[in-house]
């Protein structure tokens, strides 16, 4: 199969954080050949990789022809306001007000309002398809007089969402120039039909942007649309929002153009999702925002993350538990990890056990606000746990020891997990724990807050208790420090179903699963015409499409195309 | 909180198992949680930012059972029907005059934000052309031609470097055609006088040639010993400083007028007047200028008129820069070039006039002459350009999108 991979920022890119998964995937399934349409916010980026061929690497000149005059005559001028004009309008009704439109009932009235938002955004890339490819795209348009125009016209109209009617000049020039960086995949040429107009599947490794061309292209050509979202992207494009202004030395939006901007985000995911054949995503809380952002729970599937389990086979296959008094505690050091939490916990623990002993292994996150927090739990395991000797002629050490991993002690994570018999997760936020799923890889008993998703991925092989709640942590640990037995059942129940969810090759079959299962609903794609233009039916069989490759496996076939968002 | 407490008066107390336990905590707890999040629920636009930015806080859907939720997005619901009243407060806020305020302070920042060093800049290189001007205005033969060639790169190359910087900075790099007309403008406002002088007079004799008649006038015409003239340039240096002023000031009051007008409407009323009042300052400097160097003893046609045409070419470059600046391209390169043609025009179409049969062809440009002088064309057709352009000015300018701020579009 043909499968257009749809990145924004990260993958194909060296230090693009999100895309380990997306290369996996890449060479995981070389039975598949891969087109990666890459849309990237800098100039010039390494791309990751030398197996990656990007040969035909080629880069829409997009952003070039900004101008912020129209470049094309009048008529599609008239077409642009049309559907700019219905676009702003969508964005600027309130969900209360459309239900009121549509006679009452909400869901007409919402169902409407996506009807709409779907044939201006469709309006607009059929216009930048037909008219304004070689004036520079929809650049100029959306910066032009018109388009502030009509979202002027848009806010002050009755009906108008509340916050947008308060919209001034700086709020509605911040609203243009934000959708027109939004909007920006419209006015590329990817949706010929040497390009995603051929692939068998598209697949959006995100939502919002990444999934316009995934849009585009099955409105243009039919292709069926996979959007796979690991966070989802409304819910980080909340969480920008809700961020204090000035905190990036940018001056923050006001109220009016957040709300409209806010709207346009969740009516573009919507919009994803109602096109969309299948959504997956990483765990129930994506799942659950999903759900909520308008996702058809029919098409939603859980694909969990999957991480390379061949590091920790040697640790957890290992016959002794590792040393049964030290209690583990791995992960990133923050304020968010609630260190204070888990030192108050041991402290309680030191009460039943005497002999216990905790080591907090950790890099420091970035800021100094990590550095602080550092030093103060430093401070604070000082102050409550005085440095031991074994005897009167002995050098004291304190039972509590701050590690990082690729120190002489502990070179490889996985000896950070074997040094101790249980591993403690004390945080107060957290979203898909890696540390906790490499410690069920090592086979050790765990003991976790009720955080994020620590329930889904831990099933019932550990113990779960409520965050903020030392006195129920520090009984947890000390069950398993004084059960060897239930630790060991526990470990190896863990280490079963971490390798039965959480490993690359689960995640590598459930997607070859969704890739055939798209495929096969949506098998014959555009219709042959004869010489006068007339439909031959059976022209095209549906065997045409066989999923892999006839001649045998060729490695991995990586395309790459890429522009500028 | 009054409300439940005259309730549990009135009402006889259900007989249950947490009937006799005194209550912990508020009556209502979601005020409780609103007012430990206030910032959130203030500056929030929407339920969903509401429920991403508890879910940060550690909030999950145990703690919305707490709050007789089913989840954090029917908290979150709550909480942002309930902070609607706080939200109409918005518009007379301190926050968002505040949010105004800066924005437009980033707004006046942007085009100007060089603007005073290249001003300063301007002014230096101008200070420093004056001895360069002056010893093209000596009549010592010796010093002239030294003077002048180490003052023309000095004059060319100034008003380049400020104009690169400063707040008339181009908003995209212009192409060749529009550098080639502006250097015949310019070359024209130097030189054009004593070319179209000669060509009127009658000077160098025999047909012109193709190539103009700059080379068609013969090693004795009086183009070659003639220098170009020095009022002229020093006018146009000199307007260089007020012109960066001019445009820095418009910049500045229009990013003030971005934050305090509610709608594009009253932006452009605010507008339009104001680059008038600043167009009409830059041209009360210009005059000033004009009547400081025609009293000065400078070499140049003594005619009026070309010093007037100076001023009009200053007029015209100024009103295409600040265009330029604000990202319009089509028109100032346009002008430019119907300007530059049609002073071409003229002065071919003197030189065609020696052609037999075609004597006419020059009599309005020669009726022209005897009526203003050499000046008189320039000034005319400067002046016309800068007229056309004003009023482009007036209504591109008067856009609230000329003045957005630079996008991530480069």
């Amino acid at each position: 199969m043909r499968i257009g991979l749809l990145t924004e920022g990260g993958y194909p890119y060296v230090g693009g954080e999100p895309g380990l998964w997306c290369d996996r995937l890449v060479r995981g399934l070389g039975q598949h050949e891969f087109v990666v349409y890459a849309l990237s916010r800098s100039e010039r980026r390494k791309v990751r990789g030398p197996g990656s061929r990007s040969g035909f690497g080629f880069r829409s000149r997009l952003g070039a022809g900004a101008d912020p005059g129209f470049g094309f005559g009048w008529r599609a001028r008239r077409r642009f306001a049309e559907c700019f004009g219905e676009l702003a309008q969508v964005l600027c009704t309130g969900p209360e007000a459309g239900a009121d439109r549509a006679g009452g009932s909400g869901t007409d009235g919402s169902g409407q309002l996506a009807d709409r938002f779907g044939r201006s955004l469709y309006g607009l890339a059929e216009l930048a398809r037909d008219v304004a490819r070689d004036t520079g795209g929809l650049i100029g348009p959306l910066r032009s007089e018109t388009a502030v125009r009509a979202l002027e016209k848009a806010c002050r109209a009755p009906g108008a969402l509340r916050a947008a009617r308060a919209a001034r000049v700086p709020d509605l020039l911040a609203v243009a120039d934000h959708l027109e960086r939004a909007l920006r995949p419209l006015s590329l040429d990817w949706y010929g039909d040497e390009d995603l107009g051929a692939v068998d599947l598209c697949h959006a490794t995100a939502g919002g942007s990444a999934a316009l061309p995934g849009l585009l292209a099955k409105h243009f050509a039919g292709v069926p649309l996979l959007v796979t979202e690991y966070g989802v992207r409304l819910r980080e494009h909340h969480l920008a929002g809700a961020a204090k202004p000035g905190a990036g030395g940018e001056p923050g939006l006001a109220v009016p153009a957040r709300a409209l901007l806010a709207a346009f985000q969740g009516r573009l995911a919507a919009e994803v999702y109602r096109q969309a054949a299948v959504i997956t995503s990483g765990n129930a809380h994506a799942r659950r925002w999903q759900e909520r952002c308008g996702a058809d729970r029919a098409k939603l599937r859980t694909v969990h993350p999957g991480l390379p389990s061949s590091r920790f086979g040697e640790v957890g296959e290992r016959e002794g538990p590792g040393d049964p008094r030290t209690l583990v505690r791995v992960g990133r050091v923050e304020p968010s990890k609630d260190l204070i939490s888990l030192l108050h916990a041991f402290a309680e623990v030191r009460k039943e056990e005497p002999g216990a002993r905790l080591r907090i292994v950790g890099a420091l996150a970035d800021g100094p606000q990590a550095a602080a927090y550092l030093a103060h739990c430093r401070a604070l395991a000082a102050h409550l746990f005085p440095d031991e000797a074994d005897g009167a002629h002995a050098v004291g050490t304190n039972p509590v020891s701050f590690d990082e991993i690729g120190g002489p002690e502990l070179p490889r994570r996985a000896d950070a997990y074997a040094a101790g018999g249980v591993v403690v997760l004390s945080s107060v936020v957290e979203g898909f724990p890696i540390s906790l799923i490499e410690a069920m890889f090592c086979g050790r008993a765990t003991v976790s807050t009720d955080v994020g998703a620590v329930v889904e991925i831990i099933g019932g092989t550990g113990l779960v208790v409520p965050p903020r709640n030392p006195r129920a942590l520090a009984q947890a640990c000390v069950a398993l420090l004084r059960d060897p037995g239930r630790r060991a059942r526990l470990g190896a129940a863990a280490r079963a179903r971490a390798l039965e969810l959480f490993t690359v090759e689960q995640n590598l079959a459930a997607f070859d699963g969704i890739y055939l299962e798209i495929v096969s609903h949506c098998p014959v794609r555009g219709e042959a015409l004869n010489e006068a233009g007339v439909p031959v039916p059976f022209a095209r069989p549906a065997e045409a499409y066989v999923p892999g490759r006839w001649a045998g496996v060729r490695g991995p076939g990586i395309a790459l195309k890429e522009a500028l968002s | 909180m009054t409300r439940w407490a005259e309730r549990s008066v009135d009402v006889p107390r259900a007989p249950g198992p947490a009937g006799g336990a005194p209550r912990r905590g508020p009556a209502d707890p979601v005020k409780a949680l609103m007012h430990r999040h206030r910032d959130l629920c203030a500056r929030a636009v929407d339920p969903l930012e509401i429920a991403a930015g508890l879910e940060a806080h550690s909030v999950t859907d145990r703690t919305a059972a707490r709050f007789r939720h089913r989840d954090v997005f029917t908290l979150a619901e709550e909480m942002y029907a309930r902070s609607g009243e706080a939200e109409e407060m918005y518009a007379r806020s301190g926050e968002a005059e505040e949010m105004y305020a800066r924005s437009g302070a980033q707004g006046e920042g942007r085009p100007g934000g060089r603007g005073g060093c290249a001003g300063a800049g301007g002014g230096g290189c101008c200070g420093a052309r004056g001895p360069a001007v002056a010893g093209a205005g000596t009549d010592q033969e010796r010093t002239r031609p030294a003077a002048t060639t180490g003052g023309a790169p000095a004059l060319a190359a100034a008003p380049w470097l400020t104009l690169r910087h400063g707040p008339l900075r181009p908003a995209r790099r212009a192409s060749w055609a529009v550098h080639l007309w502006v250097g015949w403008l310019l070359a024209y406002a130097l030189i054009g006088d004593d070319l179209l002088a000669a060509a009127v007079s009658g000077g160098p004799a025999g047909p012109a040639g193709p190539a103009g008649p700059a080379e068609s006038a013969g090693p004795a015409g009086p183009l070659v010993l003639r220098p170009p003239s020095a009022a002229v340039a020093l006018v146009l240096a000199g307007a260089v400083a007020p012109g960066m002023w001019c445009a820095r000031l418009f910049a500045v009051r229009a990013g003030r007028c971005l934050g305090a007008s509610r709608g594009l409407d009253e932006f452009a009323a605010s507008v339009r007047p104001l680059l008038i009042a600043v167009f009409a300052l830059f041209l009360c400097a210009v005059g000033a200028l004009l009547v400081g160097v025609g009293s000065l003893r400078v070499p140049g046609p003594g005619a009026p008129l070309s010093l007037v045409g100076a001023g009009a070419l200053a007029a015209l470059l100024w009103l295409g820069g600040m265009l330029r600046a604000h990202g319009a391209r089509r028109a100032p390169a346009l002008v430019y070039a119907t300007a530059a043609a049609t002073q071409a025009a003229a002065v071919g179409l003197v030189c065609a006039a020696r052609l037999p049969g075609c004597g006419s062809l020059a009599a309005p440009v020669e009726r022209l002459f005897a009526a203003g002088g050499t000046g008189a064309v320039p000034a005319l057709v400067c002046a016309a350009g800068a007229a056309a352009l004003l009023v482009h000015a007036v209504r591109v300018l008067g856009r609230a999108s000329a003045h957005a701020p630079a996008g991530g579009a480069r």
